[in-house]
C-alpha cells in the first residue's frame, strides 16, 4: 500500500472500530432490557456485514492480495445503507444521546467520500 | 479496448462485419465468453422482470401472503426499486464503454446481498409450517440473480486475469 493508502485505511479503520463499538454498546442494552427491539435483525445484519468486510479487508492486505474489489463492495453497501438510512430509517444509529454517535453521524459523509476514493485509487493500483 | 485484442484481430472483426463500435454492447458481450453472454441476459431479464413487476401489485400480494410485517426495519419497494433501477443502468453502461463492468457487477452483489439479508430477517422469527411453499418461491427468486451475478464475476475475474498476471 502507498503512503497515502495507509494513512486513508488507518482513519477508516479507526471510524469502523468507533461504529462497531457503538454497535456493541447497542446490543448490551437490548440483551438487558426486558423489551426486545424489533429493528434488532437489520442492526445485526448491519453489524455482520461491517465486520465481515473489515475483516476481509485486513486479511488480504495481511496476505498481500488484491483486495479491491472488497473496497468496491464495501463503498457499495455504505452507499446502500446512507441511502437505507436517508429515506427509510429515521433513526440511523444506535443511542443517539451517545456522544459517540453524534460525532460519527456528523463524519458520515466523510467516511463514505474516504471508502469511494481508496476504492478508485486501489483499482487503479490493481489494474494498472 | 485495445489491451483485450491485438490491432489485426480488430481490423479482422472490422472487415467481416462492417463498422464496429468498440463502445457497443453487441461487440463487448462479443469479445467474452457464451456463459458470460447468458448471464448477462439472463440478469438484464431479472432486472427488467423485478422494474415490470414492481410497478404492480404483484409483490405486495405475495409477501401478504408469508406471516410477516413488512414494514419492520426493511427498506420500501421504493427504495429497491431504484438502487436496481441504477444498477442495472450502471451494468449495461459500464459494459458499454468497458469501463468499470467488474466494478458495478461487485456492487450489485453487494447491496444484493444486504438487500436479502435483511429481507430474510424479516421473516425469519414470523415463519410457519404453512408459509414454506411461498416462502420457498420467494427465496428461489432471489437465488436466480444471485447465481448469475456470482458466475458472471467469476468469468469476468477469469477473462482479466491474463492480463493481470503478463503485468505482475
Amino acid at each position: 500500500m502507498t503512503r497515502s493508502e495507509r494513512f486513508v485505511f488507518a482513519l477508516l479503520a479507526a471510524y469502523t472500530c468507533g461504529l462497531l463499538g457503538l454497535h456493541v454498546l447497542y446490543y448490551a442494552g437490548v440483551f438487558t432490557a426486558v423489551e426486545g427491539d424489533p429493528s434488532v435483525w437489520i442492526h445485526l445484519t448491519r453489524t455482520f456485514f461491517v465486520t465481515s468486510f473489515f475483516l476481509l479487508i485486513c486479511i488480504q492486505i495481511a496476505r498481500g492480495q488484491p483486495f479491491g474489489l472488497l473496497v468496491v463492495a464495501a463503498a457499495s453497501y455504505s452507499g446502500a445503507t446512507f441511502i437505507e438510512d436517508f429515506l427509510v430509517i429515521e433513526s440511523s444509529f444506535f443511542l443517539p444521546e451517545h456522544p459517540l454517535a453524534g460525532s460519527l453521524y456528523a463524519l458520515r459523509p466523510l467516511f463514505m467520500l474516504m471508502l469511494v476514493y481508496w476504492a478508485v485509487l486501489r483499482r487503479s493500483i490493481e489494474s494498472a | 479496448m485495445n489491451d483485450k485484442l491485438s490491432k489485426e484481430e480488430i481490423e479482422a472483426l472490422a472487415a467481416s462485419a462492417g463498422a464496429v463500435s468498440l463502445n457497443s454492447i453487441a461487440y463487448n458481450l462479443h469479445i467474452r465468453t457464451p456463459l458470460a453472454r447468458g448471464c448477462f441476459y439472463g440478469l438484464n431479464l431479472c432486472a427488467l422482470a423485478f422494474l415490470f413487476v414492481s410497478g404492480t401489485g404483484i409483490m405486495e400480494g405475495w409477501l401478504s401472503q408469508v406471516n410477516a410485517p413488512p414494514e419492520q426495519g426493511v427498506t420500501d419497494l421504493k427504495i429497491r426499486t431504484l438502487l436496481v433501477f441504477l444498477l442495472f443502468l450502471c451494468m449495461n453502461l459500464a459494459l458499454a464503454f468497458d469501463r468499470f463492468f467488474i466494478e458495478s457487477l461487485v456492487s450489485a452483489i453487494s447491496i444484493y446481498l444486504y438487500a436479502i439479508t435483511t429481507r430474510f430477517s424479516q421473516f425469519y422469527e414470523y415463519l410457519t409450517l404453512e408459509d414454506a411453499w411461498p416462502f420457498a418461491v420467494f427465496v428461489l427468486l432471489r437465488l436466480i440473480p444471485l447465481t448469475l451475478l456470482v458466475v458472471l464475476i467469476r468469468e469476468e475475474l477469469r477473462r482479466t486475469a491474463p492480463d493481470r498476471d503478463s503485468l505482475s
